[in-house]
């Protein structure tokens, strides 16, 4: 099957205080067409870095990307589009929402005005909004509209993929959720392909169809969301799948968690997960694990698990 | 040990009033958690900070507390000095913002062991050594030299708790106390919130927007919107059998690990219900009277209690 | 709230004043009941009576009237000055802050320049070496009055530049011009426009200063400097001569001063802290 992305070892790195980071370091993936990719990781794993190098936002120094057969290295294409993790500084605060939503139309210059106020009035119902919305400013709107303001700016542009980052993190419950279910029906109508950056492994259950779990800069484990979820293969996976708080009173559970976030200016040697993982070997520390099909589509990059296996 | 009585928080600009918390009652007993938990806007926050006597002036409060055995009107403010920081600690949800950046962290946590207890600056030290190690500040003999933009968030965060803990209070209050944390994080100081409660015997009153957060850890729980309560009981009444249709809307939309959201896609645009059950623009279930009348709040079997028509 | 309510009454004071001081100046011709230039030997040095409301001054020309078309050069070189000056700040501003490097290290470096020379200096040696004229008044004080307005908008600009919206915009295929023009402008103009306002009067001042020295607009065009450099003479004996040039320079001052601190309060500029 064509591949509408493709990834390949691409790394990022910048220096910050004198230290260098490694942002990105060394990181492949792909994605096909109409399909939804969970990007998940505590803060500081490079997930919302590697969505910027996707959408050409940064230069990778190293390694490629492709999208639909061609490479886009730090090119900014119409097709992806990024919806920024906060949308109160992503939409510019003198412009109306009819300006904001319409504004890629009026940079692109194909459409009559006329042409153009169809378009975003049909982005409009397309995110749910109202069009008595349409002469407000984003202060005057709540957090769940801003960011279907944000979308709708994106989606205008007609894009094929569309990197969310973090889109439900800063809005209350409800609005969340209404959200939610907002981009699962978005991505049946349009065949859009999603990047959906988050810390919560419940979000990305809710409308991905594969997971990619980074750590340090790098992809520790992925594949489809059902493997992931029902067999989590890298310990860091289970670590996380572990933390997040069920809302069952019986299955209450207050897991014990070593360390803390990694650091990106002071990455482990070997795995770089080793300090904090309750099953590191010597090998952890001195070898980074290659990655390993554990089941068709389902990599893992621990060397725990081969030895495991075999 | 800690119970509030018909508090009330209004604030008043120029010609409307906002009441942000509307006669709220509850209580918590020693050795207990309390979650209350809500949108943003439903009054959970101002709930804490009227608790703490931290208002900002221009918010009229009414309403009284009894702690520890006396009686406080919340209208008159000098009555909270003593106690914060000394018998009641407070978690902020912005560690960040809450930590003084000209101070090392192990001074900031000091400063309440000399002013409440009356330690000397080396007793303090060596105290703020031995609650940093307890919280896992590590390694706490060099942290307590270091100032806060030195920390990560999680650490910062436990910086807050040493400082909140320090005087052994008897009520801890954790305004969303892991929001801004990764879930490993959350997890973490979850653990020793839980753990200063078992091991102190001390009741804290828990605030979040998490459902998840709150099953983890209260024994009782209260809803909150629109700056009332709408429904109370323990843990497992609320997360198991929620009654209120605002509880089953607030649970039905956290996203879960194990099953995918079923969404009640219910928003009565337009409708206003001044006056009525703050909750009746959002119902699925409304009827002609949710609209005008605020209804009572109804005392049910084993301590629960509820505030709707319908039901 | 309140804060804002004071920073209104301000801006409503101080714009009420700048619209008197403009009308007078624009109905010059229709409300002075003199020539300014007419003079009369007779009635010099008239204290202030029915006929002469201000008196007269040394050569018997009727104080009133030449304030009030003093007032016309003051305002213009006021008004012109600050236009020019923010024009080139703005436009340079805008340069080194969006995009930075070795434009924005040139840039900066320039302003420090113009910014070292005492603005009044700099006037005083230009008009010294050229024939003192209108133009060339406007022109200095605006070409030296911008340093300020850069500076301010290089740093709104540099802080606006990494906001999420400017990169969402090039996320759409925005253009260099489009993100300044509809991005970044809009949003760098507030304090600008307060800086902007209390440049009016520092430009009044300047030229008063400098035709009050003999160097600016020359006699017998009557402007507020140059009416001070005449009466400087008759402090002890015509008070009225001195006075009525200087109110007004006090009363425009005042004026923008008040608008552009309003300005800033009801933009929410400055964190007003109100204390319980």
């Amino acid at each position: 099957m064509a591949k509408l992305l493709k990834v390949k070892n691409v790394a990022y790195y910048y220096t910050a205080e004198g230290t260098r980071i490694r942002a990105v370091d060394g990181v492949s993936l792909s994605l096909p067409a109409g399909k939804a990719l969970g990007l998940v990781g505590e803060s500081g794993s490079g997930k919302s870095t590697l969505g910027k190098l996707i959408a050409g936002l940064l230069k990778p120094q190293r390694g490629c990307i492709y999208f639909a057969g061609e490479r886009i290295e730090g090119k900014m294409l119409p097709s992806i589009q990024y919806v920024f993790q906060n949308s109160t500084a992503a939409l510019n605060p003198r412009m109306r929402v009819k300006n904001l939503i319409e504004e890629g139309l009026i940079i692109q210059g194909k459409y009559r005005r006329q042409q153009r106020i169809n378009r975003v009035l049909t982005a409009l119902k397309a995110v749910g909004l109202p069009e008595t919305l349409l002469y407000r400013f984003p202060h005057e709107l709540s957090g769940g509209q801003k960011q279907r303001v944000a979308i709708a700016r994106a989606l205008i542009m007609d894009p094929r993929l569309l990197i969310l980052d973090e889109p439900v993190s800063s809005l209350d419950v409800t609005a969340g959720a209404r959200l939610l279910a907002l981009l699962k029906s978005l991505r049946q109508e349009k065949h859009l392909a999603y990047i959906l950056i988050s810390h919560d492994l419940a979000v990305v259950r809710q409308v991905c169809d594969y997971v990619a779990v980074m750590y340090a800069g790098k992809i520790v484990e992925r594949g489809k969301v059902e493997q992931i979820f029902s067999s989590p293969g890298h310990y860091y996976t289970k670590m996380l799948l572990s933390a997040h708080p069920s809302p069952d009173p019986k299955r209450r559970c207050l897991p014990k968690i070593i360390g803390e976030p990694v650091d990106p200016s002071h990455i482990p040697a070997g795995c770089r997960f080793h300090p904090r993982c309750p099953q590191a070997t010597f090998a952890c520390s001195h070898r980074p694990p290659a990655f390993f099909e554990i089941t068709p589509g389902h990599l893992v990059a621990c060397h725990r698990t081969q030895t495991q296996i075999f | 040990m800690l119970a509030v009585k018909d508090l009330e928080i209004t604030f008043s600009e120029k010609n409307s009033i906002f009441k942000a918390v509307r006669k709220v009652s509850f209580s918590v007993q020693a050795g207990e958690i309390l979650g209350i938990v809500g949108e943003s806007g439903s009054g959970k926050s101002m709930t804490a900070l009227a608790l703490t006597g931290l208002l900002p002036p221009e918010a009229k409060v009414c309403g009284s507390m009894s702690f520890a055995g006396k009686t406080m009107h919340f209208e008159d403010n000098s009555q909270w000095q003593g106690l914060r920081g000394s018998k009641i600690g407070i978690v902020f949800q912005d560690p960040a913002a809450c930590l003084n950046p000209l101070k090392t962290v192990g001074k900031q946590v000091a400063e309440p062991l000399i002013l409440h207890k009356g330690l000397t600056p080396k007793e303090a030290e060596v105290e703020t050594i031995r609650l940093f190690s307890a919280l896992g500040i590590e390694p706490a003999v060099q942290r307590i030299h270091h100032y806060p933009h030195q920390l990560s968030g999680g650490q910062q965060q436990r910086v807050m708790l040493a400082a909140a803990i320090a005087c052994k209070p008897m009520l801890l209050i954790a305004d969303e106390p892991t929001t801004a944390l990764d879930v490993t994080v959350q997890a973490q100081i979850l653990r020793l919130l839980h753990e200063y409660v078992h091991n102190h015997s001390a009741a804290l009153l828990l605030i979040s927007h998490d459902l998840g957060v709150i099953a983890q850890l209260a024994d009782e729980v209260l809803v909150m919107c629109g700056g009332t309560i709408v429904e109370k009981g323990s843990v497992y009444q609320i997360m198991q059998k929620p009654l209120h249709p605002y509880t089953k809307l607030l649970l039905a939309s956290l996203p879960r690990l194990d099953a995918p959201l079923k969404l009640p896609l219910v928003a009565n645009e337009g409708l206003t219900a001044e006056g009525g059950c703050v909750f009746a623009a959002r119902c699925p279930h409304y009827r002609a009277i949710c609209l005008e009348k605020e209804p009572p709040t109804k005392l049910l079997a084993e301590g629960r209690q509820t505030a709707c028509h319908i039901l | 709230m309140e804060a804002k309510n004071a920073g209104n009454t301000e801006f409503l004071i101080g714009i009420s004043l700048i619209i008197i001081l403009s009308a007078l100046a624009l109905l010059a011709p229709l409300l002075a009941a003199h020539d300014p230039y007419e003079t009369d030997a007779q009635n010099w040095l008239q204290p202030p009576c029915k006929e002469h409301p201000f008196g007269t001054d040394r050569l018997g020309r009727d104080i009133f009237s030449r304030v009030l078309y003093g007032a016309r050069v003051s305002l213009a070189v006021g008004t012109l000055s600050m236009l020019m000056s923010v024009a080139i700040g703005f436009l340079l501003g805008m340069a080194a802050g969006y995009f930075g490097g070795v434009l924005d290290g040139l840039i900066m470096r320039f302003t420090d320049i113009v910014l070292v020379f005492p603005s009044m200096l700099l006037v005083l040696t230009l008009v010294a070496i050229f024939e003192p004229a209108l133009w060339l008044v406007i022109f200095v004080i605006g070409g030296t009055g911008w340093p300020g307005v850069a500076r301010l908008v290089r740093g709104e600009v540099l802080q606006l530049r990494t906001k999420e919206f400017i990169q969402s915009a090039r996320m759409l295929g925005a253009n260099h011009f489009r993100i300044m023009l509809y991005h970044l402008l809009p949003n760098a103009l507030g304090p600008v426009l307060v800086a902007a306002t209390l440049s009016v009067p520092a430009a009044v001042m300047t030229e008063a200063g400098v035709s009050y020295f003999g160097l600016g607009i020359q006699p017998p065009i009557p402007t507020w400097g140059n009416m001070l450099r005449g009466a400087q003479l008759y402090l002890r004996h015509a008070w009225w001569y001195a006075f009525f040039p200087g109110l007004f320079i006090f009363l425009t001052v005042f004026a923008f001063h008040l608008t552009g601190e309003g300005l800033r309060k009801q933009l929410g500029l400055t964190r007003v802290r109100r204390r319980g």
